[in-house]
């Protein structure tokens, strides 16, 4: 037992020091909103955000500022990251660098405060921290498996939007048919999350579901693209790979989604 | 022939006691261990599925659970459980190819016994659980690794080492399915996949099946050492091959059995080597399929007691030698609607020996100058939760099916029911099954029917309830053993 316990401590010193060394910024050449800043450039930025490696704080304020209102007035990222933060989807403390990757957790904040997710429990008694409502969401099936602290890719963010734009017209258009009817939950747990794990609607045999990602964006132009932020491997395929899963993954939009038309 | 019965059955008289003593703790063992093999399929593929972060990555996070249970022993008597379950995880990754995952546990168990004091578990099932660290373990992913370094993936050759201490599964886990201490490497080479494994069993976490043994779910320490190759380049299919060594490093320990006079010196030693082959996979888009075949061989030390006039006396123990064999085979029809409806068929069969009182104790077991035919393995398969036998001397056809019957209802579209049927049949009626039975008669043991509730109110709290009912041909039984068994279970679990 005593053993037990200096492995444990060991392996924590040696994780804050992994945790330590691997706090720096991952930044981006540049924005897409630079180059498409008004609301009827809309597609042509999300065109552009598609092909990024890593979707960038300016562009996610940008977007999530459409989103909203369908339309942003700030004329740069000083004055969008001032607005998010009126509006509580950052904190004081969010980066002041705009083309740094955005980071999952503001986001999902973000997008829990435009579509009024309410959450689980904690998100009630916590509010739409990044902690639970990246949770949230992953539960949604609307973001794929990730921490608060880790990116989306552009097309991963595209994707993000998309879902969280169903989600809307599900909940204020009930009578259209939702696409969203695919079964939820194995995905939104993390390892260590016994109520997806230990007692949840788990199959008797065979691999779960594979997170919902967009396809490969990696062609595309930019610095060398770190592992986190890669799709994750597309699909099961029970040919070749694993069993069949036990819910087929949600189908990826072709086309970027014209989200900020009207204001809600 | 009824002579050997009546023998039997007056040795059986100390097994009989131990077994209703220990059967409500074995049950709710055997729940845990669902869950854990639940969890471990869960970990596994997340992680498959999962790469690792390139940059630092950590991620801590916990659940609490509340469970109670009323759990019947072998005379149908009630016992209570309060489950009172803390856990605490971090995962950490780097570069690529490093992964640290650790899950601290805090669990205390409450028994209640309603006037079964005597027959009830074991006192140490009661209070704080131990093991605080449950799962430690670390990844070394050389393809991973290398990738955040040139940016290239190594397609044809991978080598990923981890060790620490896990809950594993080898193969479909007929032969292990525990807690150990292990270090494993898996070889990538093409299409075929060889995976090295040596690994000890964690004393506190394992029941061992030699129950006569003192210490047998505190302090049992088998050391297994085996290699599985796996072949990956057929489309849909995994068919592997493996051979597992056991070394019982418990061997050698002594007791004097039973607990009552007149006492027999006992002796332990069981080492076991087993070689299988199986596969798993999918038939066509909406089958997935399970299959695998142990033969089982070594040494087990002689029963120490001859009962062919009770009361029982000392003989000398020998050698006697093992081969027995077991196999499982499923197959799970997914029909990928809206309710995720899936049906799942499962077989179980393990071979027994006529010549044991007991299908995995020293004392009861094996007779001098006999081949052990009883199949024993630190594995699990699950059969069910009310009588949950060992696969030795079992046929256990089992048909399964569960939906989440109102997928479009909001908040109820978490709501999962699931409803199996097991029937329990003996491979040879003389021989003894790991739950006491009598010898002789209909190999028939009787039928369980297991009901299920997965009802997931938030994306945080979930809800759960197991009902399983054991409905036992009563030939079989004694005669205060006969009644219908029942096992519930209720939790409540928030993920924070």
């Amino acid at each position: 037992m005593r053993s037990d316990a200096r492995c444990i401590a060991t392996l924590l010193v040696a994780l804050l020091s992994m945790a330590a060394s691997g706090c720096q910024p991952y930044l981006m050449p540049s924005s897409a909103v630079d180059a498409y800043p008004k609301a009827d450039q809309e597609l042509d930025f999300l065109a552009e955000v598609e092909k990024m490696n890593a979707i960038t704080n300016n562009d996610a304020v940008h977007a999530f500022l459409l989103l909203q209102d369908g339309a942003d007035a700030q004329p740069d990222y000083a004055a969008r990251r001032a607005e998010a933060i009126r509006r509580g989807w950052m904190d004081r403390g969010a980066s002041t660098i705009a083309n740094e990757a955005a980071h999952v957790g503001w986001m999902a904040t973000a997008g829990c405060i435009v579509m009024q997710i309410k959450g689980g429990v904690s998100m009630h008694l916590f509010g739409p921290v990044p902690r639970y409502a990246v949770r949230e969401l992953i539960f949604m099936e609307i973001l794929p498996l990730r921490t608060e602290n880790q990116v989306l890719s552009g097309s991963e963010f595209v994707d993000y939007l998309n879902r969280l734009d169903r989600i809307s017209g599900r909940g204020r258009r009930a009578s259209a048919a939702s696409p969203l009817g695919t079964p939820a939950g194995e995905s939104a747990a993390s390892p260590g999350n016994e109520a997806a794990i230990q007692e949840g609607p788990l199959p008797e045999q065979g691999p779960l579901e594979v997170p919902a990602v967009p396809p490969d964006s990696s062609a595309a132009p930019g610095p060398v693209l770190p592992q986190s932020l890669k799709p994750s491997p597309p699909a099961a395929e029970p040919a070749s790979k694993e069993p069949a899963t036990p819910s087929p993954a949600h189908p990826v939009p072709k086309e970027p989604p014209a989200f900020g038309g009207a204001p809600r | 022939m009824r002579t050997r019965r009546l023998a039997t059955i007056s040795l059986a008289v100390w097994l009989d006691a131990a077994a209703v003593a220990q059967n409500a703790a074995v049950l709710a063992e055997n729940l845990q261990r669902q869950l854990n093999v639940e969890d471990t399929q869960y970990r596994s593929a997340f992680f498959e599925n999962t790469p690792i972060a390139e940059r630092a990555l950590v991620d801590v996070g916990g659940t609490a659970r509340f469970g109670f249970s009323i759990i019947d022993n072998a005379k149908s008597q009630e016992q209570l459980q309060y489950t009172y379950d803390v856990r605490l995880f971090c995962r950490a990754e780097l570069d690529g190819g490093i992964r640290f995952f650790g899950r601290l546990r805090f669990l205390y168990d409450d028994w209640e016994y309603t006037g079964t004091l005597g027959l009830g578990p074991d006192p140490r099932e009661d209070g704080w659980q131990w093991p605080i660290g449950e799962i430690y373990w670390g990844e070394f992913d050389l393809a991973g690794y290398t990738e955040s370094r040139s940016g290239r993936r190594w397609a044809d050759f991978n080598l990923i080492l981890r060790g620490g201490r896990n809950y594993l599964i080898w193969a479909q886990g007929l032969v292990l399915s525990n807690y150990v201490y292990a270090f494993q490497a898996d070889l990538k080479l093409g299409d075929l996949l060889v995976t090295g494994l040596v690994a000890q069993s964690a004393g506190y976490d394992t029941v061992d099946w030699d129950t006569s043994r003192p210490g047998f779910d505190t302090d049992t320490s088998r050391l297994f050492s085996g290699a599985k190759l796996e072949w990956q380049g057929i489309a849909g299919h995994r068919p592997y091959v493996y051979y597992l060594w056991q070394n019982d490093l418990n061997g050698g320990q002594q007791d004097s059995l039973p607990q009552v006079l007149p006492t027999i010196p006992t002796t332990f030693r069981y080492n076991s080597g087993y070689v299988g082959a199986g596969s798993s996979g999918s038939i066509g888009p909406s089958m997935v399929y399970r299959s695998e075949l142990a033969w089982e061989y070594g040494t087990t030390l002689s029963n120490p007691a001859d009962y062919t006039i009770p009361p029982p006396f000392a003989v000398p123990q020998v050698n006697d030698s093992i081969s027995a064999g077991a196999a499982v085979v499923g197959l799970t029809w997914l029909a990928r609607d809206e309710g995720d409806t899936r049906l799942d068929l499962q077989a179980v069969v393990g071979s027994g020996s006529k010549y044991r009182a007991d299908s995995g104790t020293t004392f009861g077991g094996i007779a001098p100058g006999k081949t052990d035919t009883s199949f024993n393995s630190l594995g699990y398969i699950n059969t069910g939760l009310a009588l949950a036998p060992e696969p030795a001397n079992l046929f256990c056809p089992s048909l399964g099916g569960s939906s989440n019957l109102l997928p479009t209802v909001e908040g109820l579209s978490e709501l999962r029911l699931g409803v199996s049927g097991y029937l329990f049949m003996k491979v040879d009626n003389e021989a003894p099954l790991s739950v006491y039975t009598v010898p002789g008669g209909s190999n028939l043991v009787g039928g369980e029917v297991d009901c299920t509730l997965d009802w997931r109110f938030s994306s945080d709290l979930n809800f759960n309830i197991r009902y399983g009912i054991f409905l036992p041909n009563t030939g079989v039984f004694p005669a205060d053993q006969g009644g219908a068994r029942d096992f519930f279970y209720s939790g409540v679990t928030y993920a924070f």
